[in-house]
């Protein structure tokens, strides 16, 4: 016996039933545009005045942050909150695949050493950037299960993106730890980003005593890939998961798709 | 139009398909000809050549190919090899009087030592060593049996690369040396086997700065000729940038005419040449030149076509800063193998990278996209397309620490080619943050399973003396590969190999005229389930030489045929080898 869908829609959810683009693509909100907008031409104006490249784009990130928190402060009171934090957090992982798109082109087509192929703004400081972000995007993929992000693509990106903070959060102990050594050193002006992971041709898997001489040690690219290359697919596979989750939560959901019936 | 087949169509990899479905991934449905669904021709299109080159591009690498030529008649001495002493499954060290000396505290490029050359020199039948010296005289370790050496100096200062080999033909073998900032020299033998003595030899090789060199017959006509590099880097931080310095750097080939004289041909203006090897890049049956290089200048290869040298990159990749090379056939295909070896540490711990983040962090910070440069070892095969890849990831043989002579070598006579690799960097102007300057590394022994290297400590091959040159080669005839190391600032130290178990064999070429070791020629030993190419070289390592032989380790492998490519392209076969022996094959005139 099917519920009436009427009754289950939210009361601020459009007549016409929206589509997954009518949620990701703002078409009237003005203001996320510009501030969007806004933040592609004073990244190129920084970059144009000759900038350091992570200072260039610097107020661009706030503004693009700024538009994606007017977002979601409007998909909140229309959508609610799971949409809003989904909208928030994909689009918001989009920009960071921006960031390793530019790491990405910066190695395998402007030559620049894997050292120094930091990306935009991750050229602060790649560590700090990656390990708050990713712990950023844990944090909030457990909220979104708590409010009810609940499908099996969902549980599979919470895996994933669980897996990815762990690498980041080795990468950022041991950060910190050859920081120290540095510094114990007297060579505190060298930067410690970049190091090897736990995936990866320098990673722990292929270098790691224990795995010395295995097969393990030759996977194809999960133990012979860059870490550059590692982390721009942790990162594809982290957007293309969330989308999937998101898209199956939307049209599983007879809140917002007339078409399930109870 | 094409015709559709079905994806059950029998393809290379339809095996491999098979073993994915048996293992658990859902079969897909079978779809036959024209159905309107494009994904079995999808399937096709991008799954099975995904599938071939995934699961066959192991097979991609070309395969042996026989020699054919006029054949050469031979005869053959056979010298059963002494028993082994001990057999305790490791190596033994014995300490040598020679310490290659620098001024403390050591600066760059001095901190890049010196290289050990073996061959006999007094033609007793032992193999002695030559050690070079960067800051102080050489040594001539007389080897007096049982590892006992009887250390003598030579008139040869402040030396870097150094050879055994017989320059002017004569049936004794001569010692060839490059100086610090300076050009090659040679000492001549005088032939006095009880007590060796040299007279330096007047060859003018013209105004040429030397730091690496190659002695090889390029042209087969049975007289060596020299290949020298020159360090650039080193010369330009002395401030030597005058009109003459200048027009001594590079890479030279001195080719040795009727008269002993040498011709002089400049093949690039400019090197960082640490390391040359002689290997016949294009398979035309002609050695090529292949000049390894520090830092961000590439390494060079010249093709031989008669009388010109053409310049040309064939490799996938390559080392960033190439210290070493070695030539062997490690995969038993029939066709040499390249070993080029780099700096990157061998362990990932974090004091590890802080030692070495100040100096990696003042590296380049551009490569141009189609540079081949990677900052770890490579092992490079030569592939059907006459291209060069590079297989050490997949055996697990990327990192060796700071490397300085790296050599292939059958340590424990199992039949597969090991690696061992010395290291460790001492400079005050890199290390100023370190204890004396130094980045202290333990030598790394990687045994080959057939499959991947995994380090074997056990042999006893680690310490941590700062080694820069170092030979592999037979010091008690016993078949097993001992090694030498001429560390800088610390003795010099002989590993007497120990290991148990395994089977080995030793060649040597002997032919008339000025090459007598017959160098340059290539060799093929095939048992029932390989082909090992080998060839006769002088020079292998980092600034270091080898005697001009063959050590082949064979496990439980039988030799069926071993054929010969002398220098000149004539061919002479040898069937049943035997195993346990030194083999000396001499060639009939002419």
């Amino acid at each position: 016996m099917s519920a009436d869908s009427s009754s289950l829609r939210h009361p601020h959810t459009p007549t016409q039933p929206p589509t997954v683009l009518h949620y990701l693509i703002p078409e009237r909100h003005w203001l996320a545009l510009a501030l969007g907008g806004a933040a592609i031409l004073m990244t190129l104006l920084g970059i144009v005045i000759g900038q350091p490249l992570w200072r260039a784009a610097l107020p661009g990130t706030f503004l693009f942050t700024a538009a994606v928190l007017v977002r979601w402060y409007y998909d909140r009171s229309t959508y609610g909150q799971v949409i809003a934090l989904m909208v928030a957090l994909l689009t918001f992982q989009g920009g960071h695949g921006l960031e390793h798109l530019a790491q990405w082109v910066q190695y395998h087509l402007l030559g620049y050493t894997a050292r120094a192929s930091s990306g935009l703004i991750s050229a602060a400081n790649s560590e700090w950037v990656h390990f708050l972000w990713n712990w950023g995007v844990l944090l909030v993929m457990l909220r979104l299960y708590w409010l009810g992000l609940r499908n099996p693509w969902a549980y599979v990106m919470l895996f994933w993106s669980t897996a990815h903070t762990a690498e980041h959060t080795y990468l950022f102990v041991r950060h910190l730890e050859v920081l120290q050594i540095l510094k114990a050193y007297g060579e505190a002006g060298v930067t410690a980003q970049g190091l090897p992971g736990i995936f990866g041709n320098d990673g722990w898997l292929a270098r790691s005593p224990t795995t010395a001489g295995s097969w393990v040690c030759t996977i194809p690219g999960l133990t012979t890939a860059t870490r550059l290359d590692v982390h721009f697919w942790w990162n594809v596979g982290e957007t293309i998961l969330l989308m999937i989750a998101a898209y199956t939560h939307i049209h599983r959901n007879p809140q917002y798709n007339p078409a399930v019936v109870q | 139009m094409p015709s559709r087949q079905p994806t059950t169509k029998s393809t290379p990899c339809s095996s491999k398909r098979s073993l994915l479905w048996r293992s658990g991934f859902p079969r897909p449905p079978i779809l036959y000809p024209y159905t309107k669904k494009t994904s079995t021709m999808n399937r096709t299109q991008i799954i099975i050549p995904l599938l071939a080159i995934v699961t066959c591009a192991c097979t991609s690498i070309a395969p042996a190919t026989h020699w054919s030529g006029t054949q050469i008649p031979i005869t053959m001495h056979v010298q059963p090899f002494t028993a082994s002493n001990q057999c305790t499954d490791s190596f033994v060290t014995h300490q040598l009087a020679h310490t290659t000396v620098a001024p403390t505290p050591v600066r760059l490029f001095l901190s890049n030592g010196s290289g050990v050359a073996a061959g006999d020199v007094n033609s007793d039948g032992l193999t002695d060593l030559v050690l070079a010296n960067i800051a102080g005289d050489a040594t001539l370790a007389v080897n007096d049996g049982s590892f006992s050496f009887r250390e003598l100096p030579l008139d040869l200062p402040n030396t870097r690369a150094i050879q055994i080999v017989d320059v002017n033909g004569d049936g004794f073998a001569d010692i060839s040396a490059t100086h610090l900032g300076a050009g090659v020299s040679i000492l001549l033998n005088n032939n006095t086997p009880a007590q060796p003595s040299f007279h330096r030899a007047q060859i003018a090789f013209g105004n040429i700065r030397a730091y690496s060199m190659l002695w090889h017959d390029f042209n087969g006509d049975q007289r060596l000729d020299l290949v020298t590099g020159s360090y650039d880097a080193e010369a330009l931080r002395g401030g030597a940038q005058s009109l003459f310095d200048t027009q001594s750097s590079g890479v030279f080939i001195h080719t040795q005419n009727a008269d002993s004289s040498f011709t002089t041909t400049r093949l690039s203006e400019s090197a960082n040449a640490l390391s040359i090897a002689a290997l016949d890049i294009d398979a035309d049956g002609f050695d090529d030149i292949v000049v390894g290089n520090d830092f961000d200048t590439r390494d060079m290869v010249w093709l031989h076509h008669g009388n010109l040298w053409t310049a040309t990159e064939p490799f996938e990749s390559t080392p960033h800063s190439t210290m070493s090379y070695d030539i062997a056939d490690f995969n038993h295909d029939g066709s040499p193998d390249l070993l080029a070896a780099d700096m990157n540490p061998y362990a990932t711990d974090v004091t590890t990278l802080a030692q070495w983040l100040p100096v990696t962090s003042r590296m380049t910070q551009y490569h141009p996209a189609d540079d081949p440069q990677l900052m770890e070892n490579a092992i490079l095969q030569r592939s059907s397309d006459l291209r060069w890849y590079n297989t050490s990831r997949s055996v697990s043989a990327t990192s060796t620490g700071w490397s300085w002579s790296t050599r292939f070598g059958d340590l424990d006579s199992d039949g597969n080619l090991d690696i061992y690799a010395v290291n460790g960097m001492i400079a005050f102007d890199l290390f100023p943050f370190l204890p004396d300057h130094a980045l202290v590394e333990h030598n790394q022994a990687l045994r080959y399973d057939g499959v991947r290297y995994s380090a074997k400590p056990s042999w006893k091959l680690d310490a941590t003396a700062q080694g820069r040159g170092m030979t592999m080669t037979d010091l008690n005839n016993d078949g097993r590969l001992d090694i030498v190391v001429n560390n800088l600032l610390s003795p010099s130290i002989v590993y007497e190999n120990q290991l148990c178990g395994g089977s080995q064999m030793i060649v040597s070429l002997h032919q008339a005229g000025t090459n007598p070791s017959a160098v340059g020629a290539q060799l093929r030993l095939s048992t029932a389930t390989a082909t090992r190419w080998a060839t006769i070289t002088n020079t292998r390592g980092y600034l270091s030489g080898d005697t001009p032989t063959v050590h082949y380790g064979l496990g439980t492998e039988v030799p069926l045929m071993l054929t010969i490519r002398w220098p000149d392209g004539l061919i002479s076969s040898v069937p049943n080898p035997p195993v346990g022996t030194l083999l000396s094959i001499e060639r009939s005139a002419p």
